[in-house]
């Protein structure tokens, strides 16, 4: 191990932690040779790939096709087949070759299948009826989506309302599918799930409102933002960062200490170029290198979400990438940790470090439950059936390596679960867990601290569930979760988004305030007892999000946390606006989805809020691309357009707390302009579920004249720390233990501006 | 219950007994545990037996384990009904205790019956109240004004007992002549959709006329089919 690699704990202070680039450190490295233990998972990955069955995996659909089709033939050719089971199969071919791509073949397929169904007898039943139009019209949208939204690809392309830069300038695929939803609406009126594409597809044309059957028109007002909060345009395409890929992770990070927030993207897909796990250097000038071949990361794929800590307390964050999720038996792939080098390469860690683990997972928390000032490590499972996987506690060893202690401690949790948040939530400075997921988990761990006369960090340690007598009763299946303190009063709230629907009809009938079965999420306000209270309903985010990536930052620097949530599901029928939330005085939330440019309809994942160009404010990346083979999207980055608060930007160091101070609790007070004083508070952490910021906090101050002071609790000493000295506007470097302050040059530069910095870079025919 | 106090009495289960006997190796205390659990689980200790009467009783168990179980003559027929109807009674009243209005007139005892009620049964709850799980169909959704084809069953706040006779099976009915809490489920559900909802006593009959069968004040469990969605217009 080398010594870069373990600097261990900071004896003391030193001013050098502070500098953008401390003494030793390394320039990016162009001659970085892979590493033998990268190599060994990236073929360890692509062997159980290559190993799977893929008709027990429903997204590979280009596999499943051509078994698909033998299987077509072989029962046509036994005397002309069984109707109903061959109904079935031709079924799903075209469900398949839509997902894939193959529009065209799809829709044809569809034509073929009401023929056969025709001159075979088949009855054509409401269902089947139903499922035949909708797949005929989805067919026909998403060719217009692939022709419009995707190939002709700008800022404004798929942004709900669809308007402007978003309208299709080809049009066919839209007016096809008009034609099939209006005719399946005209035979059933009380189809959501038709009328909401519908009114996309209108919109699509630049004919919505006013082109819509009046019967079927749901109106704008009901999509109409609360506030507004100026619009954010999406400048990935300008930068090169408007990855097109699946479904995927986010991390935006300072990986090389340059003081630029950087960027590694993932996908989950298994496709060695498509799906690269990928990185950019923030070159600080308004440009972004690809650094993923020089990183090492070449043929590192399918991660579907990223999550970063500095598990080897040297400064630099190295990075989880979570494989596995959704595919229930045939998602046993190993998660991967990769070392930062801090010369901007990585190396595939996970083998010597002890967390080679072979269980479906996308969610994973860093924390320090032991307070040793090494970040531990909780892994999520996804148990479904009999493929029971429980979830993994790794204890963070010290020398690199982990321990697998999650029985031994009792947190071995089994569900499907999709969320795994960390916060410590009783103010008693140990991290607490909370876990929820599809189905039903959700548990809120209580870390009590050694559970006996061993008070070393080896210790057996106590967990308690605590989730009913803390008031956490819901939502039953829920995606990403955080921990926040949305109100800025001292303690830690918890926010738990819902994550199923019928279908996108229940997304439409929450739009439209009619009753539904979607789940919505819920918003629990801390007491400050160790007890919640749900107010989801006051605070104006009792909604059927359905959301899968999230995270939350300060979108106007009004000192108020806002949050955002990519939503989706795998169906390319389930358009629905990725959504904004702007949090208003710690009272509740409004929407500001339309107002600022967020609706993006194609599936949202990943989401990271940073301040990527240093000039105070934040700006938003997100991972868009869904999980069916062919649902690719260009990622995005939404340009903070200031608001005129001030800021406060600040780096802590930890020397007996983990080096990047995760878990790290920060009271700033300022003076606002009426000579009062104003608590803001602050976690570090890298946000919600899936997504991962950068744990530079950024921390909007309001109108505030002057900072009064900053009071650090450092979890491992359980010591508050007051800083004074500190003005408005600056990045400031706060070492555990040290003094004073250090200021630090905050180097800022332009981001591209405006509705055409969003185009994708490559324009495809 | 009550039949397995009749099995044990009457011999089939005693060479099962006597053959767990003669193979397990749990503790003593097991043994009496199992005894005790039989006395309470059949309610024989809510009986007001007197010390005479256990003690026959205990006799007439030792007799059947040594294979000389006393013979069920008419007295002991009359004595296992008597047994047999007081048991009932109790059950009923626990009953009455748990789900009858009185216990839902009592403060917070309504939520917390729906609190468990969704926990048991992995339901969600809406705004009004309504405990709901709806497995999904497809296609239409019906509005307040839109007439539909159902079928749906009905249980008392036990959950076990049903009101037979305000079921229907495959009926056409306007949405808005139901319960609110069935107009608010209905909204939810699509064609071949099935819901299993709890109905609070205000999203069912409310203030209005209770159904023979039912108990004013008290939730209702309806299980819920969605045939066929009929538009107004």
């Amino acid at each position: 191990m080398g010594a870069l690699a373990f600097a261990g704990a900071l004896g003391a202070a030193e001013p050098e932690v502070c500098d953008p680039r401390p003494a030793g450190a390394k320039p990016p490295n162009d001659h970085f040779v892979q590493p033998e233990s990268t190599r060994r998972m990236i073929a360890r990955i692509r062997e159980i790939y290559q190993a799977a069955d893929p008709l027990r995996n429903p997204f590979r659909s280009a596999d499943q096709l051509p078994l698909l089709q033998a299987q077509e033939r072989a029962e046509e050719a036994r005397a002309g087949g069984d109707p109903l089971r061959l109904t079935d199969v031709k079924i799903k071919i075209a469900v398949h070759l839509l997902q894939s791509g193959q529009t065209a073949e799809a829709f044809a397929q569809y034509l073929k299948l009401e023929k056969f169904m025709q001159e075979r007898g088949v009855p054509r039943d409401a269902r089947l009826d139903g499922l035949i139009r909708t797949g005929k019209a989805l067919s026909h949208l998403r060719a217009g989506e692939r022709a419009n939204c995707l190939l002709n690809h700008n800022g404004d392309s798929c942004l709900f309302p669809i308007a402007g830069g978003g309208v299709h300038q080809l049009q066919d695929g839209s007016r096809a599918a008009i034609g099939e939803l209006e005719a399946l609406l005209t035979l059933n009126a009380g189809d959501l799930r038709a009328r909401w594409l519908l009114n996309i597809a209108y919109m699509t044309l630049g004919e919505y409102p006013g082109g819509v059957p009046a019967r079927w028109l749901i109106p704008p007002e009901r999509f109409a933002a609360e506030d507004d909060i100026g619009r954010f345009h999406d400048v990935a395409g300008a930068l090169g960062l408007a990855e097109n890929d699946l479904a995927g992770g986010v991390v935006m990070e300072d990986f090389d200490r340059d003081g630029f927030l950087d960027l590694m993207i993932s996908a989950w897909g298994f496709d060695e170029e498509k799906d690269q796990l990928r990185v950019f250097r923030n070159n600080g000038d308004g440009t972004f290198t690809e650094r993923t071949h020089q990183a090492g990361l070449t043929g590192l794929v399918s991660g579907l979400n990223l999550i970063h800590g500095d598990y080897n307390n040297d400064g630099y964050a190295d990075v989880l990438v979570l494989r596995g999720a959704w595919l229930r038996t045939e998602g046993h792939y190993p998660f991967s940790l990769l070392r930062n080098n801090g010369d901007f390469t990585f190396t595939d860690v996970t083998e010597e470090a002890g967390l080679l683990q072979f269980k479906p997972t996308q969610t994973a928390a860093w924390f320090d439950y032991n307070g040793d000032g090494w970040l531990d490590l909780y892994v999520g499972a996804e148990s479904s059936g009999r493929d029971s996987s429980a979830c993994s506690l790794y204890r963070n060893n010290g020398d690199g390596t982990f321990t697998e202690c999650a029985a031994e401690h009792g947190v071995d949790v089994v569900g499907y679960v999709k969320s795994v948040a960390t916060g410590d939530y009783n103010n008693d400075g140990r991290p607490d867990l909370f876990l929820s997921g599809i189905g039903g988990p959700r548990i809120l761990l209580r870390n009590d601290g050694p559970a006996g006369s061993d008070r070393s960090p080896r210790a057996r340690w106590k967990f308690t569930d605590v989730t009913e007598a803390a008031g956490i009763d819901g939502p039953n299946n829920s995606f990403p979760s955080w921990f926040w303190d949305f109100d800025n009063d001292g303690d830690l709230d918890l926010m738990v988004t819902g994550y199923a629907i019928q279908d996108v009809g229940d997304v439409a009938a929450d739009y439209m305030g009619r009753p539904h079965a979607g789940q919505k999420a819920k918003l629990y306000r801390n007491n400050g007892d160790g007890t919640f209270t749900d107010i989801s309903r006051a605070a104006g985010v009792s909604r059927v999000l359905h959301a899968m990536g999230a995270n939350f930052g300060d979108l106007d620097n009004d000192g108020w946390l806002d949050f955002y949530v990519g939503t989706g599901d795998p169906d390319f029928a389930t358009l629905v606006p990725s959504r904004m939330f702007r949090n208003d005085g710690g009272r509740r939330f409004k929407e500001v989805t339309t107002s600022g440019g967020f609706g993006q309809l194609q599936k949202g994942h990943g989401i990271a809020f940073g301040d990527i160009d240093n000039d105070g404010d934040q700006d938003i990346y997100s991972a868009v691309g869904g999980a069916v083979q062919d649902d690719y999207y260009p990622n995005q980055l939404f340009a903070n357009p200031g608001h005129g608060n001030s800021w406060l930007k600040l780096e802590l160091v930890g020397v007996k707390t983990n080096r990047m101070a995760l878990g790290a609790r920060v009271k700033v007070v300022v003076i606002d302009e009426q000579g009062a004083e104003r608590a803001l508070h602050r976690v570090v952490g890298t946000g919600a579920t899936f997504g991962s910021g950068p744990l530079r906090l950024e921390i909007g101050l309001g109108r505030a004249r002057a900072v009064d002071r900053v009071e650090v609790f450092w979890p491992v000493t359980g010591q508050t720390q007051v800083f004074r000295s500190i003005e408005p506007e600056r990045l400031y470097c706060l070492v555990e233990g040290a003094p004073a302050p250090v200021q630090r040059p905050l180097r800022t530069f332009a981001l591209p501006h405006g509705p055409d910095a969003g185009g994708h870079p490559h324009h495809h025919h | 219950m009550t039949s397995f106090l009749r099995c044990l009495l009457a011999g089939p289960l005693l060479g099962a007994v006597t053959a767990l006997a003669a193979t397990s190796s749990a503790p003593l205390d097991a043994y009496a545990a199992v005894g005790s659990s039989m006395v309470q689980d059949n309610r024989l200790s809510q009986l007001g037996w007197t010390e005479a009467q256990v003690e026959a009783f205990v006799q007439g168990v030792r007799a059947a384990f040594r294979g000389e179980g006393r013979p069920v003559n008419a007295a002991t027929q009359a004595l296992l009904n008597e047994i047999g109807r007081r048991t009932q009674e109790m059950e009923q009243a626990e009953l009455r205790a748990r789900f009858g209005a009185e216990a839902f007139a009592r403060p917070g005892y309504l939520q917390t019956y729906l609190k468990e009620m969704a926990k048991q049964f992995q339901l969600e709850r809406s705004d009004s109240g309504l405990c709901y799980g709806i497995r999904p169909g497809y296609g239409a959704r019906p509005t307040p004004e839109d007439s539909v084809v159902i079928s749906y069953k009905v249980n008392l706040a036990d959950t076990t007992t049903e009101v037979a006779a305000l079921g229907v099976n495959r009926q056409k009915v306007r949405v808005a002549d139901l319960p609110p809490g069935l107009v608010e489920a209905l909204q939810m559900m699509t064609v071949d959709s099935a819901a299993m909802l709890v109905l609070p006593p205000d999203l069912s009959y409310g203030d209005g006329e209770w159904p023979e069968g039912t108990e004013r004040g008290t939730p209702l469990l309806f299980t819920v089919k969605l045939h066929e969605v009929i538009p107004a217009h």
